[in-house]
């Protein structure tokens, strides 16, 4: 018998360590089951949200019921009381629905939940300096009889809205180009034909905006009319006008690709139309003197320095440059420099490039005026400038001639001393 | 220096006074009249050909149809006149006997060829310029134009010019009046002088030019530059070429060479007309050469002059 007893409280000390061992789940299972009589939630996936001036939400909040038993619980919806312009409500579901104050919430699935919408709408201006506050509203619910509280605070923050995301990109307004890219040497205009197309449903005043890099300048102005600038035009409703947009670039603007925005405003719509510039490089290459005059003066036999000046009158370098001469047979005409390697446009040098010309006259050439061709040439551009040169003859003949005259002088003069006065 | 004075002064008379000078005078601007007559005849006909830059020199080198133009008239027949002024210069007062009469007075034998000499140059002088000036001022009525300042330094150049070169013939005939005792043979003499450097020295430099470098039928163009050098080379012993050659390209500014041979090297030169001084430039050699010929010319004769020996007979 004492052995009996005692295997039985052996095996009821096992059996409890088992329980107590297994337990705590079970145990709070017994405790929640215990709760389980009367109980609910609320339940909201976001509780802290950043909303936008204007911007309006709906969020849905649901209410279940755990208890064994069905609830009717009261709902009031708690404003923060400085949020004073926002517009806050409890409704159904339903689109736009009507406001909830009490709902009652059965025990079994799939009534004992409901979801209402919590509309938030932040005022449509935030004053300064409210920005990013944040406003808690309450959600308060209790069971008619009072026994069970609960409650969820959503806390929302206002910010200002950015200018740009003010006036959203319409569709309503369609800007057209046949050719979005456009290529010019600097200095020149471009020209953009832009076809505009209202398709409100009134007549539409649009402003026109270009973004344009730095230092360069546009117009815009009707088709066919385009020595007339416009900032504005009226198009009528489902009409659709032709513009010029007229691009100007600046004489140093560099050889390369700009992007450029044409933007059309109408009230809160806006629309843009991307634009590409490609800027090619100008070569354009002049060569003078120093006076402007091309006449050179150079004796035949000698060997004569003059000097004159190239210089690039274009937006890019240009390459090689070199200079060859026509003259008449036998003259030998030398450049310093022979060849220069890269003109840069004047525009960075400020100055143009001295060259100095030598030019050899053969002996015994026939006086007169001679045409001297001169031509610089680089890959990309050559110019070519023509000098009058005036040939004489060297004026030592006509000094021996003059002592060949002297000496007969003498002679004469001689021969008069000794045959005289006899 | 009294002597030399009253020689002059006596000479110029005589010239002057002569009936040569007066029938010459007569002739030749009966010629420069017609020369003008012609060439506005021609011009009337045809005003094109009478247009361009210096309008007022052309007329004295335009050779309008038959009649010469007249440089050519002063290159051939001013050698004439100087002659006629100078062939019996001495000799015809040697012959006549007034030679010993003259030197007999208080007069150096210097003073007198010196004399002579300068009274032939003054007179031929006046007979050009007043040529000269009568075809200008006639020109100025009949065709209304100015000469510019350069026309009239050319002109005034030309002018000198010709003086040296008549100058150069009467000094011929002044020298052969010296050295030959009668007037007919000195006469004889410069005549035929003058024929040789006007018509035979054409024919002579013709013939050794076609020796030297003969012309085919197809003559490259350096073979017929050479004859025409050597021609040209000869033609220059001539001083009716050298004056012919200086006289056109004083009075004709886009003259700038004479002859093929240059012509061929030089096509490129532009044919704009040369300053006056690149003018004289381009005959400077033939200048010097003209001047240089008066010179000995009269140096021979004083030379020969001097110490010839004049008797009474």
């Amino acid at each position: 018998m004492n052995r009996k007893i005692k295997d039985f409280l052996f095996f009821k000390v096992i059996i409890l360590m088992i329980i107590s061992l297994l337990p705590l789940p079970s145990l709070a299972q017994t405790e929640q089951a215990e709760k389980l009589e009367r109980d609910f939630l609320i339940y909201s996936q976001f509780s802290n949200l950043v909303l936008e001036e204007g911007q309006s939400v709906d969020l849905e909040v649901k209410f279940i019921n755990r208890g064994e038993n069905p609830e009717a619980i009261t709902v009031e919806l708690i404003a923060d009381p400085e949020a004073e312009d926002w517009d806050v409500a409890l409704h159904n579901e339903s689109w736009r629905g009507f406001k909830v104050r009490q709902l009652n919430l059965l025990s079994q699935d799939p009534d004992n939940s409901r979801a209402l919408n919590l509309h938030i709408e932040a005022p449509k201006e935030i004053e300064e300096g409210q920005d990013q506050k944040s406003y808690t509203f309450t959600i308060k619910a209790k069971t008619t009889d009072g026994q069970l509280t609960r409650s969820l605070d959503i806390v929302v923050a206002a910010v200002g809205k950015k200018e740009e995301e003010v006036k959203k990109e319409t569709d309503e307004i369609i800007l057209n180009t046949k050719y979005p890219v456009v290529e010019a040497a600097s200095g020149k205009p471009m020209k953009f034909e832009i076809e505009v197309k209202n398709q409100t449903d009134e007549d539409q005043i649009m402003d026109f905006a270009v973004d344009l890099p730095l230092g360069w300048r546009a117009t815009i102005s009707p088709r066919y009319r385009e020595d007339e600038t416009i900032s504005a035009i009226k198009i009528n409703k489902a009409g659709t006008e032709t513009i010029i947009l007229t691009v100007n670039t600046p004489f140093t603007a560099e050889k390369d690709e700009y992007e450029l925005k044409f933007i059309v405003k109408a009230g809160e719509l806006e629309k843009s139309l991307d634009l590409k510039a490609i800027v090619t490089g100008t070569y354009v290459m002049n060569a003078g003197t120093e006076t402007g005059n091309l006449k050179l003066s150079t004796i035949s036999g000698e060997e004569k320095d003059f000097t004159f000046y190239i210089w690039n009158e274009g937006s890019a370098a240009i390459d090689n440059v070199t200079f060859f001469s026509t003259a008449p047979q036998g003259w030998e005409i030398k450049f310093n420099p022979e060849k220069m390697v890269e003109l840069p446009s004047v525009v960075q040098t400020n100055q143009p490039e001295k060259i100095s010309m030598t030019v050899k006259v053969p002996q015994n050439t026939v006086p007169g005026d001679y045409m001297i061709t001169v031509n610089a040439a680089g890959t990309q551009d050559q110019k070519k400038i023509e000098f009058r040169t005036t040939v004489q003859v060297p004026t030592k003949w006509g000094w021996i001639g003059v002592l060949i005259i002297l000496a007969i002088l003498v002679l004469l003069l001689s021969i008069f001393l000794k045959l005289r006065r006899r | 220096m009294s002597g030399l004075s009253v020689i002059y002064w006596k000479e110029l008379a005589d010239y002057l006074g002569s009936r040569k000078f007066i029938i010459l005078f007569l002739i030749v601007t009966l010629t420069a009249g017609t020369i003008i007559y012609v060439i506005h005849q021609s011009v009337s006909s045809d005003v094109n050909q009478f247009t361009g830059e210096y309008l007022f020199l052309k007329l004295f080198t335009f050779s309008a149809g038959t009649l010469p133009s007249f440089i050519f008239f002063v290159s051939f027949f001013g050698p004439l006149i100087g002659i006629i002024f100078g062939f019996d210069a001495v000799n015809s007062e040697r012959s006549g006997g007034t030679m010993s009469m003259v030197l007999a007075q208080p007069i150096y034998r210097d003073a007198l060829i010196n004399g002579k000499f300068l009274a032939g140059i003054t007179t031929i002088a006046i007979m050009l310029i007043s040529i000269i000036v009568i075809i200008s001022g006639l020109e100025m009525t009949v065709f209304g134009i100015i000469p510019t300042l350069q026309e009239l330094f050319r002109i005034i150049l030309f002018s000198l010019l010709s003086i040296v070169y008549i100058g150069f013939w009467m000094g011929l005939g002044i020298l052969f009046s010296i050295l030959f005792r009668q007037t007919a043979t000195s006469a004889l003499v410069s005549i035929m002088v003058w024929i040789f450097f006007s018509f035979f020295i054409l024919m002579v430099a013709n013939v050794i030019a076609d020796q030297m470098a003969p012309l085919g039928n197809n003559a490259s163009l350096e073979l017929i530059a050479k004859n025409e050098g050597i021609r040209n080379m000869i033609l220059r012993v001539s001083p009716l070429i050298l004056f012919q050659e200086c006289t056109t390209a004083i009075l004709n500014p886009s003259v700038r060479f004479f002859g093929v041979t240059t012509a061929l090297k030089n096509l490129e030169v532009m044919p704009s007309p040369l300053s006056i001084g690149q003018s004289v430039m381009v005959v400077w050699p033939q200048f010097i050469i003209l001047i240089a010929l008066i010179l000995v010319c009269f140096a021979v004769s004083y030379v020969v002059f001097m110490r010839q020996e004049i008797r009474s007979t």
